[in-house]
């Protein structure tokens, strides 16, 4: 219980959109909010948040996975403050963190991570908008304290309860009061951003797709583990978030009643995150997780798979590795090159699939086409030497 | 972040662990030198202290820490001043490296991984591991030579200090506990100390106190947990203990 208690005061403070998140406390009118400029921490308890915070701040600013490119950086901050209002944004300090899983978290001081498996899942600027307003809500209402808080206090109840014959039922029913209140702060932050998005003109049903798409992610893995999926599972007493479907559901309802808008940045999403696309497909395929994958790129193609998308197909075969696979990449591959002739990266797996094949000859052809591409490429020494016809 | 409270956890654990293995007293401090290493007898030993992490706050009634800030800013410099007297003290030079850089956050979380290590196979002798067994040759490897490379520095110097102060209700409650027959936990007091050779990255003196005392909050109870912190720290070629 110690522990659990423990964790669940740590996922409070970091208030993260897939992790945690609610509010009886709703009224706080005449209060200055943490988005409005110059605010500071009021007690003992928000300064406290607030240090801690602070303290893991100095460290992620310094991190290896952070994400330092200025464009992308700014860009996604642009997508902020137009959803939020530029009066606002500035309150928040973003972070992109490179790591491949569907997460944004914010905290109370007003820092904001970002993972970049967000950035490859969200296909438009709507649905990356829906993710940043939602966690904004989370510190724009102070929902990591309100949860600090009402943990303190129901855990300190609890305690006392333990000592009392029969507190025990009581006990149970504070816990899971714990859990019901951060789902309604996440209910909370879902229709307040579904707000902004209609606010800032974004398409609203971008706020229902997102999810949609998370749920079927979540089901494509767990077909794959014979597990059941954790979108499947009823909406539980110990649960921190409301359930994917029903926050397809409730954001689906609450979307028709808005201003329908057909602006959901798609191309510009596209063209912001281009750079940086092959390399977080990449983090993706490294997972290992090949349903989950799988369900992503086909989700990216709708039925047109481009050079790209027939690239990142083929590593993700490739790297499974079962026989059937080795021939699926190799297809895979080909149809790549067959897309787009300069697509170096292909022509490199291309090459090296031969050659585990036993396809020496083509195997090297190919592989020399990608040196021809890319001669200046990290790894021409080696795949240099792969390349060379023996005994020359 | 999430590395320095499995740190703390270990460490509690431990902590809290002691009293189930212990027949004879229970250790809760220990430290070990690097076999054969001393500081040269004679010139200046110039010592990077790299900003220290500190925790401090109080446990609530069920046993949640929430820090105070306030007594985080004096702890702070409570600690790094009482460092400077005590290193002063043994003749050495030390600097304070406050700024964060990639270096320095890679090799922080290596440091607390190797800690862990060292912890846990080696100084309490919970898990002792076979090939370190007679010797303590931990090392974050040359990499640290990559986290200050201008510093006017041979060494550098690891501090972590945990204090958890009772609150009123934890008192109580703790109170009940014990009239009810359960152990009394106390508030957390514990800290360890590192000597890193910033060229090889070799960890030159480990020390662990996990039943501390003192209160960090002032500048006596400071002294006192430097003083603690720093036992056993290596002494110069041809002398005994500083």
């Amino acid at each position: 219980m110690r522990r659990l208690l423990a964790s669940l005061a740590l996922a409070a403070a970091l208030c993260g959109s897939a992790l945690c998140s609610s509010a009886q406390a709703a009224p706080q009118v005449a209060q200055i909010l943490p988005s409005s400029a110059g605010y500071q921490p009021s007690d003992a308890v928000e300064k406290g948040l607030w240090l801690e915070m602070d303290e893991a701040e100095r460290q992620i600013r310094a991190s290896k996975f952070l994400i330092d490119d200025p464009e992308l950086n700014a860009y996604v901050k642009s997508v902020l403050c137009r959803t939020v209002g530029q009066a606002k944004c500035g309150a928040a300090r973003i972070y992109l963190i490179r790591t491949p899983q569907f997460n944004a978290a914010m905290a109370p001081n007003g820092m904001m991570l970002v993972w970049s498996g967000l950035l490859l899942r969200a296909r438009n600027e709507a649905e990356l908008a829906t993710v940043l307003g939602h966690e904004f809500v989370h510190f724009e209402k102070q929902h990591s304290l309100q949860s600090f808080r009402d943990i303190k206090a129901k855990s300190d109840a609890m305690t006392w309860l333990s000592f009392v014959p029969g507190g025990l039922l009581a006990q149970i029913g504070l816990m899971g009061s714990v859990f019901r209140f951060n789902r309604e702060m996440e209910k909370q932050a879902d229709m307040a951003a579904l707000d902004y998005l209609g606010s800032s003109g974004y398409d609203p049903m971008a706020a229902s797709q997102i999810w949609e798409q998370l749920r079927g992610e979540m089901e494509a893995q767990a077909k794959a583990n014979k597990a059941i999926a954790q979108a499947e599972e009823g909406n539980s007493f110990f649960a921190s978030h409301p359930n994917t479907k029903d926050r397809m559901e409730y954001l689906r309802a609450a979307a028709r009643r808005k201003a329908p808008s057909s602006d959901s940045g798609e191309e510009q999403y596209r063209k912001a995150i281009a750079r940086w696309w092959p390399r977080l497909i990449d983090d993706q395929v490294k997972l290992n997780d090949f349903a989950a994958t799988e369900y992503l790129l086909s989700g990216m193609a709708r039925g047109n798979w481009t050079a790209d998308l027939l690239y990142a197909r083929a590593e993700l075969y490739r790297a499974r590795g079962k026989p059937e696979d080795i021939k699926a990449a190799e297809r895979f591959y080909r149809q790549s090159v067959a897309a787009d002739a300069q697509l170096g990266e292909s022509w490199k797996g291309l090459g090296l699939i031969l050659l585990r094949q036993g396809k020496a000859i083509e195997g090297r052809r190919m592989l020399r086409q990608y040196l021809a591409i890319a001669p200046e490429a990290g790894d021409s020494a080696m795949i240099g030497a792969m390349a060379k016809e023996p005994g020359k | 972040m999430v590395r320095g409270y499995l740190v703390s956890a270990l460490l509690a654990a431990l902590v809290a662990a002691g009293p189930i293995h212990a027949q004879s007293p229970v250790v809760t401090e220990k430290s070990a030198v690097r076999e054969g290493f001393v500081f040269p007898a004679t010139g200046e030993v110039r010592v990077l202290l790299f900003r220290p992490d500190i925790k401090i706050g109080e446990t609530t009634t069920a046993g949640l820490f929430q820090t105070q800030a306030e007594w985080h800013g004096a702890a702070r410099s409570e600690l790094v001043g009482a460092l400077r007297a005590a290193s002063e003290r043994r003749g050495l030079k030390v600097s304070l490296h406050d700024e964060e850089n990639a270096a320095l956050t890679e090799h922080r979380a290596l440091f607390r991984l190797v800690v862990s290590a060292a912890i846990r196979h080696k100084l309490f002798g919970r898990d002792p591991l076979p090939s370190k067994s007679g010797t303590f040759d931990w090392s974050l490897g040359s990499g640290v030579a990559r986290i200050a490379p201008q510093a006017d520095a041979d060494y550098g110097l690891f501090l972590f200090s945990h204090d958890s102060f009772e609150s009123a209700g934890r008192r109580a409650a703790q109170l009940v506990t014990a009239l009810m027959g359960g152990a009394n936990n106390g508030g957390a007091h514990f800290g360890y100390a590192a000597l890193v050779d910033l060229g090889s990255g070799d960890i030159l003196w480990l020390n662990v106190d996990l039943k501390a005392s003192g209160d960090v909050r002032t500048p006596e109870g400071a002294a006192s947990r430097i003083e603690q912190l720093l036992a056993g720290f290596p002494a110069r070629a041809g002398q005994g203990q500083p």
